[in-house]
């Protein structure tokens, strides 16, 4: 069966129309157009995909962290995000280790801890930061 | 001395406020060290306050001495009438003494001949009746930089006089060369750090030049010491600030004399309590001597803190307090989170991308010895999803360890025959050390597995996580899916002999526009459901693989508009 709209129906889909499109275009007037946060280039499957040369999908980066620190024994830990990675003691005035850090962090807290104290730094992420503890 | 141990306190307290900002420390025992500050909080301010820390050692005994130079502007002697001059034995004039033949001292009063006195009623003359010098021997505790200041004046024209220092009957070293003329007093001033081993430190007022006369000239008043603090573990705070003055891990508070106990401590080294009107800890009523608070080599029985294991590691800072061959952990990719690894398991064809034909969640703990050095490494695995049809196996390689530098392993789950093992549960057949997990991923969906892999000696690395992680597909034991950039084992073949369109022909496990096969992310995920691609359920896996990782680095959190709804498994474990 053939359908009818009543001629009230058709006056409210027209109205709703009209406040579709003027809410376009009030959008597009509204200032210059925003910043993409999406893809420059819309890729609709991820078979279209390019990937830049080199890239290798990891999600972290390796840092190489020394800490010089005059007091033997001391222990340091290491955290990103609040999240524990590394606990390591002092040796010969040193303290390294090779850490994979995820991409997203961009500074490494210490806690620089004795049997009675835990002092709190913060280093900024680098492929080979140096803390020296005064 | 009131004004002198301001400007001394002001001195000090900005030599180290300066200090802490040039080492960039962001964390010191004192927000404010000003005179009008209250370091302690004790509601006495520094400037009045006897213990600025409230360890109960007064700052005078923590090297913030207010150096006394007793009868310093030459005040006190057996007396002087106005306006004239007394030439008085050095027994008549107090704390000062003379190396003049005759034991002379001569102290003028104000306006004596028209020379007022630059501080108070009196002052003196070095030039008695020869030309000679006034010294005293004042205690002072050694590597303390004190700030000296004399008024000098001359009498008939220029004199000339010097400041000189050292040890009480040793050979002194001038210091400072004074060459004033008759119309005004000039203020000289310097600086001198007392040498270790030296607790008591000539000052010697010398005449050496005098317009030829020997009895007249070289007008002297007003000499000053001030002190700078000492900084005893130089870690940039002053001892009268620092709770721990030698940096060994043990309050001052309980490496003083008073035998207080860590229940007399607030956590943060001062002394509980209420504190007297001026600064000091009640509980310490005049307060206690230093001890052993700047000896680094000594720590109070109280501090000792036990060693259960015998490692040398104290059981506050032991990861490990009852195991005397471990100590400390290194999680990757943390103590409180898993990573995910996902693979696509067709390869080398395409297959749908929804990367969770072998999905897997992970932690790894390398766990150190007291050195530093490497024991044993934890791995846990669950098999979080199995979307494909494939019985596919995983294993990790360590490219740093041959397999002889493992004793052995323990929680492997293997019953297909796809690896094979040596006694310490490596694979046979590689070069580097093999670590299978389990080889039939139909078996082990939500299983723990935990992997412990004891090392045959402490090593100082076994590799940077999460090492080399792969699955052996549809239990082909050459069909080594890896980490794009990662290279097959021995046993595996990159580039196998198959039919149809290879996706992978190269064999660097990236397709031709560089799509993986394999992924690692730091952090445990929702994967995609069934046959959706993994740009369909996390919106910025695109933006993030087209910028090469520069944008959108966080595209897998769970942040609002990064996740599509219905696309992701979220009832996963």
């Amino acid at each position: 069966m053939k359908r009818v709209y009543p001629i009230r129906s058709l006056a409210m889909m027209a109205l709703s129309l009209l406040f579709l499109f003027a809410s376009c275009v009030k959008d597009n007037l509204a200032g210059p157009e925003e910043e993409q946060t999406g893809p420059k280039e819309e890729v609709s499957s991820i078979d279209e995909l390019e990937v830049p040369s080199g890239f290798e999908f990891s999600t972290q980066f390796e840092v190489n962290l020394t800490i010089n620190d005059p007091q033997n024994g001391v222990r340091y830990e290491v955290y990103a995000n609040n999240e524990r990675l590394f606990s390591g003691f002092v040796r010969n005035n040193s303290l390294q280790k090779t850490l994979s850090v995820p991409q997203t962090v961009s500074s490494l807290k210490l806690w620089r801890k004795t049997a009675r104290t835990t002092e709190e730094f913060y280093v900024p992420v680098s492929a080979n930061p140096v803390f020296d503890y005064q | 001395m009131t004004t002198t141990s301001t400007y001394t306190k002001r001195f000090a307290q900005l030599c180290c406020v300066l200090f802490l900002l040039a080492v960039n420390m962001v964390q010191a025992q004192c927000a404010d060290t000003s005179d009008s500050g209250d370091c302690d909080g004790d509601g006495v301010l520094n400037g009045v306050d006897l213990d600025d820390d409230n360890d109960g050692i007064l700052d005078a005994d923590e090297g913030l001495n207010r150096i006394v130079v007793n009868n310093n502007g030459f005040e006190s002697h057996s007396g002087v009438p106005p306006r004239s001059y007394r030439i008085l034995n050095e027994s008549q004039v107090d704390h000062w003494l003379t190396n003049a033949t005759d034991n002379k001292i001569e102290i003028w009063s104000d306006t004596f001949l028209g020379v007022p006195a630059y501080e108070g009623e009196y002052f003196a003359e070095l030039n008695a009746n020869e030309v000679a010098s006034l010294y005293q021997d004042i205690d002072i505790q050694p590597g303390t930089t004190v700030t000296w200041s004399i008024a000098h004046r001359g009498r008939l024209g220029v004199d000339v006089a010097s400041l000189s220092v050292g040890a009480p009957g040793k050979a002194l070293t001038v210091i400072e060369t004074m060459s004033t003329g008759n119309s005004a007093w000039q203020v000289y001033t310097g600086t001198y750090t007392v040498p270790i081993g030296q607790p008591t430190t000539r000052f010697s007022l010398n005449s050496s030049a005098a317009q030829n006369r020997q009895s007249y000239g070289n007008l002297m008043d007003a000499f000053s010491l001030e002190t700078e603090g000492v900084d005893s573990d130089q870690d940039g705070i002053m001892d009268y600030y620092d709770r721990d003055s030698d940096n060994d891990g043990c309050f001052d508070a309980l490496e003083g004399d008073a035998g207080l106990q860590l229940a007399d401590l607030n956590g943060d080294g001062s002394i509980a309590g209420a504190v007297d009107a001026d600064g000091i800890p009640v509980a310490v009523s005049s307060g206690q001597k230093q001890g052993t608070g700047i000896d680094p080599s000594s720590i109070a029985v109280v501090c000792s803190s036990p060693d259960t294991d015998g490692d040398g590691v104290e059981d506050v800072l032991d990861d490990y307090p009852n195991e005397a061959d471990k100590a400390s952990d290194s999680f990757y990719p943390s103590k409180e989170f898993n990573g995910t690894l996902a693979y696509e398991d067709l390869w080398p064809y395409v297959g749908d991308y929804d990367f969770n034909d072998t999905a897997i969640s992970y932690n790894i703990n390398q766990i150190y010895n007291a050195n530093n050095l490497i024991v044993e490494v934890q791995i846990e695995v669950t098999l979080e999803h199995k979307g494909g049809v494939f019985m596919n196996g995983f294993a990790f390689e360590l490219d740093e360890l041959s397999p002889s530098d493992i004793a052995s392993i323990d929680g492997q789950v293997l019953s297909e025959g796809l690896f094979s093992l040596a006694a310490n549960g490596t694979e046979l057949g590689q070069t580097n050390a093999v670590i299978p997990v389990f080889d039939n991923d139909e078996m082990v969906l939500d299983q723990l597995i935990t992997i412990t892999i004891v090392l045959a000696q402490p090593m100082a690395s076994v590799g940077t996580d999460p090492f080399d992680p792969f699955i052996v597909a549809n239990n082909v034991r050459e069909m080594e899916i890896h980490l794009i950039g990662n290279d097959p084992t021995d046993l595996g073949n990159s580039t196998p002999t198959v039919s149809g369109n290879n996706a992978d022909p190269d064999g660097n496990y990236a397709t031709d526009n560089g799509l993986p096969w394999a992924i690692n992310i730091v952090d445990k995920i929702p994967l995609p459901v069934e046959k959706t691609a993994i740009n369909e359920g996390y919106k910025f896996f695109i933006e993030w693989a087209q910028s090469g990782g520069s944008l959108k680095a966080d595209w897998y959190e769970d942040k609002n508009g990064y996740r599509t709804a219905g696309k992701l498994d979220l009832n996963q474990n």
